[in-house]
């Protein structure tokens, strides 16, 4: 028995037990409009998801997939993600009502660099063992990069409106 | 629709949108979509803003 992938998958339940918890706690946390536009975001995630996956399963069955499948199903969902981070940031729906932007935006900078870094350094140091080494930490990191971005501009538009105000 | 009726209330009370927020539990954001008519707000909500801001359910939300 490998207990490495062992405690992984404690791991990841551990993960999933957590957020069913926290969501039942932390629904007060965010407003009703909150709710609404995370529902929104989820239902746009999903989709674009089902779609990404019809895109693969087609170049696919017409051999025409220059990527490895698993590879691109990761992107796939990768780009889903972003698309809820986006949606939800842009109206307000990413974080609880109470919570401040700007830390979490120096947060996912850090974490988004550091895996850019760490697939580059994979990419051009040859250390990496297969492709999934380079791919998933890069995308990671443009997932954390657009994040961040988002939530930049996102900041910048909430100042001009309380200015505004 | 502005709510342009609610935007008075407010300023009437001396509050902010970030005020009158923490006082109905809801978020900034929330309160400017409302007064800009980006988003219609439940009933409670509304009750909760008539709450904070002393003013009745015709006073705030009542098209005329």
């Amino acid at each position: 028995m490998d207990f490495t992938k062992l405690i992984l998958c404690l791991i990841i339940l551990g993960g999933v037990a957590l957020v069913c918890f926290a969501d039942r706690k932390s629904v007060k946390n965010f407003d009703e409009r909150q709710l609404l536009y995370r529902g929104r975001a989820v239902t746009i995630a999903f989709a674009s998801l089902l779609l990404c996956l019809f895109v693969v399963l087609l170049l696919n069955t017409m051999n025409l997939a220059w990527f490895d499948l698993s590879i691109a199903v990761i992107l796939s969902m990768v780009i889903s993600l972003t698309i809820f981070a986006v949606y939800a940031i842009l109206h307000d729906a990413y974080f609880t009502r109470l919570k401040k932007q700007v830390p979490f935006s120096v947060l996912f900078l850090v974490v988004a660099l550091a895996n850019v870094f760490n697939g580059i350094r994979h990419s051009f140091g040859g250390s990496a063992e297969s492709v999934y080494d380079i791919v998933l930490p890069v995308a990671v990191g443009v997932l954390g990069l657009v994040v961040c971005a988002t939530l930049l501009i996102k900041s910048r538009i909430d100042k001009k409106e309380s200015d505004e105000e | 629709m502005k709510n342009l009726k609610l935007k008075a209330a407010r300023a009437g009370k001396d509050l902010s949108q970030d005020q009158l927020a923490q006082l109905c539990n809801v978020s900034r954001q929330t309160i400017n979509a409302i007064e800009k008519g980006d988003y219609n707000p439940t009933i409670n909500l509304c009750i909760a803003i008539c709450k904070a801001l002393d003013k009745t359910l015709d006073d705030l939300f009542w098209e005329q």
